[in-house]
């Protein structure tokens, strides 16, 4: 790909658009100042920091009496948790998960005798718990799916059958009272499909389904999932958009509704992706690019559903 | 000046003019790009890296760019297609649009083709700076060079 002429005009066209003046001295100045501030601030805190020790160490003596007399008590040690376990393709409940608990180190929570604390969903995939009151989380093991590991205390969790290797899946969740939608897109030779609530599966030439809606939630409580293959040469595109915005013109925020995007591919999770602070009602989570997965967070508004990239 | 203030002076007026054109293919704009030049600037004084020479210096700062501008570009909004701001000065000449037309494309492409044509970068090297592989340099190349088209025509294109 040498491209001659491309590259000669490419180069005088970037040449032609002429850097800020001075952006050195700009920039050389607005480092000494920012290290100056850093530096007064420095001398300010290591006197503020001397002081407050010394009345630091009196009120410790103080707190630490209260707290050991309060603590015997009052604080509640332990805490039940209930929850559901279901299955992120077509929500029917997953009985007999196991699960025991981690916390955030990764260690399991046992018991007495050193085995780890378990239960077991019933037929209606719901499970309860007495746990302390660490920041434990259930780590959810099933007959047949991916074993998940919560990342907080839930009444729900959506967990997805294994597949095949080649086969993805995506599952969006999100917490307030709003309408998103799950999108995906996959261009190949310069053709783009689009998958979403409206047109729920997509083939390939052969007539074979390579992407399918598996479930549709208006509303939080509910996941969405897309599984969907990679073929060969072809871009995918996964991306949620808030139809409740659109709808009412921002008064239900996307980047307010803690939406979540679990990836899979196979029998193995490949991320977890949490929408950020941002403008727009459109985020586009992730591309998969002949097979390379890139999480490509961008965000932007769109006026219709269709306008979606 | 500390000695490594200094360096990063020297550094500055070495490759200075390339790290702001790499930086405005992500920002679309010469005050963003100049933000993000001053922040890798700051990296380089405070992780003071040893380097093998100037060509490996200017690849961990056009490195440490790219992270800076996709943070960036992660918690700013940004339409895909961004224009250019009346902020910058653009030369009135037909041949600036080339520029502004590679900067338009997102930036996963608009990068690439940067550095390969403008920076002279090797895919093999471009694979290393961006940490990707060959391979989706090459089809970002084609990619990129194909959404050029549809947008420029085949003009500037042999």
């Amino acid at each position: 790909m040498t491209d001659l002429k491309f590259t000669n005009e490419y180069k005088r066209s970037v040449e032609s658009i002429a850097l800020p003046r001075n952006y050195q001295e700009n920039i050389l100045s607005a480092i000494d100042e920012r290290k100056s501030k850093d530096s007064q601030s420095s001398k300010t805190k290591a006197r503020v920091y001397k002081y407050a020790l010394s009345a630091a160490a009196v009120l410790v003596l103080l707190f630490g009496l209260a707290f050991t007399l309060f603590a015997m008590n009052k604080l509640p040690s332990e805490m039940q948790i209930s929850f559901k376990v279901s299955n992120a393709t077509n929500l029917s409940a997953v009985k007999g998960a196991r699960i025991v608990f981690v916390n955030s180190n990764g260690d399991l929570l046992t018991d007495d005798t050193g085995e780890a604390v378990e239960v077991f969903t019933n037929d209606n995939g719901e499970a309860q718990a007495t746990i302390p009151n660490e920041g434990y989380v259930p780590h959810i093991d099933a007959e047949g799916y991916i074993p998940f590991t919560a990342d907080k205390a839930e009444d729900n969790y959506y967990i997805s059958p294994e597949m095949n290797e080649d086969t993805y899946r995506a599952v969006l969740t999100w917490e307030t009272e709003c309408d998103l939608d799950a999108h995906l897109s996959i261009t190949k030779d310069g053709k783009t499909e689009k998958l979403h609530y409206f047109n729920s599966s997509i083939e390939n030439d052969k007539g074979e389904v390579i992407a399918a809606l598996d479930t549709d939630s208006e509303t939080s409580g509910y996941p969405e999932t897309i599984t969907f293959n990679c073929e060969d040469n072809s871009l995918i595109r996964f991306s949620v958009a808030s139809y409740s915005a659109l709808k009412e013109d921002s008064t239900k925020a996307l980047s307010d509704t803690s939406a979540q995007v679990t990836l899979y591919r196979g029998e193995k999770l490949l991320g977890v992706y949490s929408v950020q602070k941002s403008k727009g009602n459109v985020w586009c989570v992730f591309e998969i690019e002949n097979g390379e997965l890139e999480a490509y967070s961008e965000y932007y508004s769109v006026g219709a559903m269709t306008e979606i990239k | 000046m500390s000695s490594n203030a200094l360096r990063a002076q020297k550094a500055l007026q070495k490759h200075g003019d390339s790290l702001m054109r790499v930086a405005f293919t992500y920002t679309n704009n010469m005050y963003d790009a100049q933000d993000m030049v001053q922040e890798a600037l700051l990296k380089y004084i405070e992780k003071a890296p040893e380097f093998l020479s100037s060509e490996h210096e200017k690849a961990w700062l056009i490195r440490v760019i790219i992270n800076l501008c996709k943070n960036h570009m992660t918690s700013a909004y940004k339409k895909t297609y961004a224009e250019l701001t009346e902020d910058i000065s653009v030369c009135d000449n037909y041949s600036s649009g080339l520029y502004e037309a590679v900067c338009s494309l997102p930036s996963k492409y608009s990068l690439v083709i940067h550095l390969f044509y403008y920076e002279g970068y090797s895919q093999k090297e471009i694979a290393k700076l961006m940490k990707i592989t060959e391979s989706a340099v090459s089809t970002r190349l084609q990619r990129g060079r194909s959404l050029l088209r549809e947008k420029i025509g085949d003009d500037f294109f042999d």
